[in-house]
This record gives C-alpha cells, sequence and structure tokens, in this order.
C-alpha cells in the first residue's frame, strides 16, 4: 500500500514542464524522461520496483528501498560503476562517468517528509501525472465499470 | 662460563638458520601481498580500479567494439586497493613474489583482457555487457523483467516499455 | 700456456663479486630489505661469495634503488664513473624501473635505466628478501660470463 506518480493517458500533451520542474528540485539536470511511442508522449521515471534488481546488483549497497517504498540511492556511497543501469529493465538510471555518481528519480523524498507531493505532480499543467496508492486507482476503476455494467448491462467498456 | 657453554650447545643442536633458498622452495606468510591477477569475465568496466591505483598501474582503453585492461608489474606498489573496490571481484592479489627478471624483460610484464563489447538487437549501438557470473551471484528470484530485455540497449528498453505501458492504457 | 689456468681462474674471480650500494632518493624501504639479505644468516647471500664494500673502486655488482631525484644526479653520475669495468647493474624497487607514485613529481627523473645501463631488474615495493635474492643469483651468472668474455 504505497504511493507512486502514475500518469493519466491521452491527456499528456508532452509541454516537458515536469522535467523542468524536476530539474530545478534537483540542482541542474532533470531525472525524467518523456517518450514518444507514435506521436503520443509518454512520461516515465524510476518505476521503484518492489524488488529492485538495483537495489540487489549494487556493490556498495548504496541504493536502499525505503518506508515509503521508494527507490533510493545515496551519493556517498555510490560509486558510478553503472552496474545498475546495465541491470535495469526499463534503462531508468542515469550514470554521470565524470563525477561518478548515478542518479534517478527518488519520489521527492525531502517533499514526502514534509507532507508535499512530488514536484513533478505539482507542476504538470493538464494533471496528467497524479499522485497516490495505484491500488486505489484500480479500485476506482473497477467501481465504475462495475457501474456502467449494472446501468447498460453491456460487458464490452 | 656454564650458560655460555649451555647456550653454545643448545645452538649447535638447533642446526644452521640459513634457509638453503634457490635450491629449496620457500613460502611467504598468509596475506602476504603480492602480484596482482585479473579475470575478465568479471569486469564491467567501470574505472574505478584506475581510480584508486596509487601508482597508475591499471589502464583500461575503451575502443569502439571492445575495451582493453592493462595492469603493469613494475608499478604496482601491491596497496591493494583495486581489490578493496573492485565492484565485481575482477582484481585479486595473489601471495606471488618472484619478481626478479633481466632488464629488458621487466616492460612486458603486464595483464592483459580484452572484454568485447556486444550489440543492442535494436539500434545496433554497442553496449557494456553485464557479466553472466555477476547477474547469477547478485541477483535473486527469478527476474524475468531482466532477463527478457538483457539484449537490448538501456535507450531501447526505455522504448519498448513506453509502448507496453501505452499498449495496456490506451484505448 | 694461460689457456690451463683460464677454468680455474675465471671460477677464482666470479666467486667472489663485491657489491656496492647506490641510494639514488629512495624512501629507503628497500635498502632496508637489502640489509637484511646481506647480513641477516637467516637469507646469508655470503654463500654466494657476495659482501659489502665500502668503495666504489673496488664494486662488481652495482646496486641502484630509488628514482633518480634532481638533486643527486650530479653525485650519482660521479660515482658511476668511478666503478671500473667489467661491472653488473642491479636495480632493486620499483622506482628506478618507473618512478612508481612518484611519477608526475617534478623532483625525479626515471627510470634509472635513461642514465645508466641496467642488466637485472627486481620489482616489487619493496620487494621480498628471496627475490632480492633470485636478482643477486641472476647477477652472479651473467657476472661469470662478463668475466669469462674478458680473459678470452
Amino acid at each position: 500500500m504505497s504511493k507512486r506518480v502514475y500518469f493519466l493517458p491521452n491527456i499528456c500533451a508532452g509541454c516537458e514542464e515536469c522535467l523542468e520542474a524536476c530539474a530545478r528540485e534537483h540542482q541542474g539536470n532533470s531525472l525524467d524522461y518523456i517518450e514518444m511511442v507514435d506521436l503520443y508522449p509518454v512520461p516515465m521515471r524510476c518505476f521503484h520496483c518492489a524488488d529492485a534488481p538495483c537495489a540487489q546488483i549494487c556493490p556498495t549497497k548504496s541504493i536502499q528501498v525505503t518506508e515509503e517504498g521508494a527507490v533510493v540511492s545515496s551519493s556517498e556511497k555510490c560509486i558510478g560503476c553503472g552496474s545498475c543501469l546495465l541491470v535495469c529493465p526499463f534503462g531508468i538510471p542515469k550514470v554521470d562517468t565524470t563525477k561518478k555518481l548515478m542518479r534517478k528519480c527518488d519520489l521527492c523524498i525531502h517533499r514526502l517528509k514534509e507532507g508535499k507531493i512530488p514536484s513533478c505532480v505539482q507542476n504538470c499543467s493538464l494533471k496528467a501525472l497524479q499522485f497516490g496508492d495505484v491500488e486505489e486507482y484500480e479500485a476506482n476503476k473497477r467501481k465504475k465499470a462495475a457501474a456502467k455494467l449494472q446501468r447498460t448491462g453491456d460487458s464490452a467498456l | 662460563m656454564l650458560t655460555t657453554i649451555k647456550t653454545v650447545l643448545a645452538n649447535i643442536g638447533r642446526g644452521p638458520a640459513t634457509s638453503r633458498y634457490p635450491f629449496v622452495e620457500e613460502t611467504v606468510p598468509k596475506g602476504f601481498r603480492g602480484k596482482v591477477t585479473y579475470d575478465p569475465s568479471k569486469c564491467i568496466g567501470c574505472k574505478t580500479c584506475v581510480h584508486v591505483c596509487a601508482g597508475k598501474a591499471i589502464k583500461i582503453d575503451e575502443k569502439t567494439d571492445c575495451f582493453d585492461f592493462s595492469v603493469w608489474d613494475g608499478t604496482c606498489t601491491r596497496c591493494q586497493m583495486c581489490e578493496n573496490f573492485c565492484p565485481t571481484g575482477a582484481i585479486k592479489v595473489t601471495e606471488e613474489f618472484h619478481n626478479a627478471y633481466l632488464a629488458e624483460d621487466v616492460y612486458k610484464k603486464a595483464h592483459f583482457g580484452n572484454i568485447p563489447y556486444i550489440q543492442c538487437a535494436e539500434c545496433k549501438k554497442m553496449i557494456k555487457p553485464l557479466p553472466e557470473v555477476v547477474a547469477q551471484e547478485k541477483l535473486k528470484g527469478e527476474n524475468i523483467a531482466y532477463k527478457e530485455r538483457s539484449y537490448i540497449c538501456p535507450d531501447c528498453r526505455r522504448k519498448a516499455m513506453a509502448k507496453d505501458l501505452m499498449k495496456g492504457l490506451a484505448r | 700456456m694461460l689457456g690451463i689456468l683460464k677454468k680455474p681462474l675465471r671460477k677464482m674471480i666470479a666467486g667472489s663479486p663485491w657489491v656496492y650500494r647506490m641510494n639514488t632518493g629512495s624512501c629507503n624501504g628497500c635498502d632496508v630489505e637489502l640489509a637484511t639479505v646481506a647480513l641477516c644468516p637467516r637469507y646469508d647471500t655470503s654463500r654466494f661469495g657476495v659482501k659489502l664494500s665500502g668503495s666504489p673502486k673496488h664494486a662488481d655488482i652495482v646496486v641502484i634503488t630509488g628514482p633518480m631525484t634532481i638533486r643527486c644526479k650530479d653525485a650519482a653520475y660521479r660515482i658511476f664513473s668511478q666503478i671500473p669495468e667489467p661491472k653488473v647493474v642491479m636495480t632493486v624497487g620499483n622506482c628506478p624501473i618507473s618512478g612508481n607514485v612518484f611519477q608526475d613529481s617534478y623532483a625525479v627523473d626515471p627510470p634509472i635505466s635513461k642514465h645508466f645501463p641496467v642488466d637485472v631488474s627486481v620489482a616489487g615495493c619493496p620487494p621480498s628478501p628471496w627475490a632480492i635474492l633470485d636478482g643477486f643469483v641472476k647477477c652472479i651468472e651473467i657476472w661469470e660470463n662478463r668475466i669469462a668474455e674478458k680473459l678470452d
């Protein structure tokens, strides 16, 4: 039961305001991506896997899973070896070979502790990014589908 | 006078203290730091050893389709920092101490290793592979998501995941 | 007449090479290992006939340690020119081979093979006394060959 950033499809326009907000929050470069799939922009960031392979393979144990469920890398222990980039199935970590550090989305842990929501979610102008429990979102979808079924008797949505 | 005679007799009984080295093999104490060996099947090319080497003995030369590794015995201080910091255990310090060479041979005493890159199945870019040995040792569980995508580069992995997301959600 | 005496002469002359030690700016680690090799009864190089010599004019084997520091270059050249032929030059440690950790310093000028002709190098920092003994054995083989050439 942990919160993640998820995006509502067909709303994102590719304005990249989330990338700029992330860069402002994290001193310089943005930690997120926007990929184009057949003219549809898809915003992507670290998925904060529950059984993160990057945390398993990190040789200095710099990547840890926190109690909020976020996968965070500590900049003191990281040696920039790039193993996490090689093993991530989604290709998310950004490895800076000159500074020997890895940077990726950390779910704005410092803002979560103050009770705020992540910076990209707050600054999305079209509200395409939401911050919440994925199970609640799925439960809402199921409720809406059940209500529609009852109303129309139609199994195809 | 008596103690002197006793000491002398005891020493004679103990035998000579000299070890007849080149004609008899000798060993060094456990934990002695001798020459450095290298296992190319575990190297990920992170260059941490190059960064910490005290005598600048290690060189990693990145080329278009492989990278070359070399460590020269003539500058290695045997400080063991490379073994300490190597993330996968590819460099190890042995107990080898036979180091006397003719002067022109000392420039050939280096370890070399060559690790070829693999080609991304989609965009044909050359990427560094994650060694099989390291993946088996550290990753627990099935890790099907990683195994399916281990043949393509990180950029193509992101594009593949974006396609999957849109397939599931968009109508 | 001299032909019959050559073989026993060769064995007699090559049987006792005298060693002269030159320290061109070393940290003394290799010199400490040399002291244990040459003097200590456990390793005992004097069973090969090796003895430390006080003067460069009586030396047969020259042992050099340290990277060549700029400050002692003149003195090193002057002393080396006083050592008579034939001689064998051995370097001990990594500093004479490449400068080791002092490579990029403004005060050193490695390697020693740039200044003097070197025959045997013992690598290590510092090398183990067993390795220095191996080096001495190699030097003595080369020394015998050079004496044989001179007699012929």
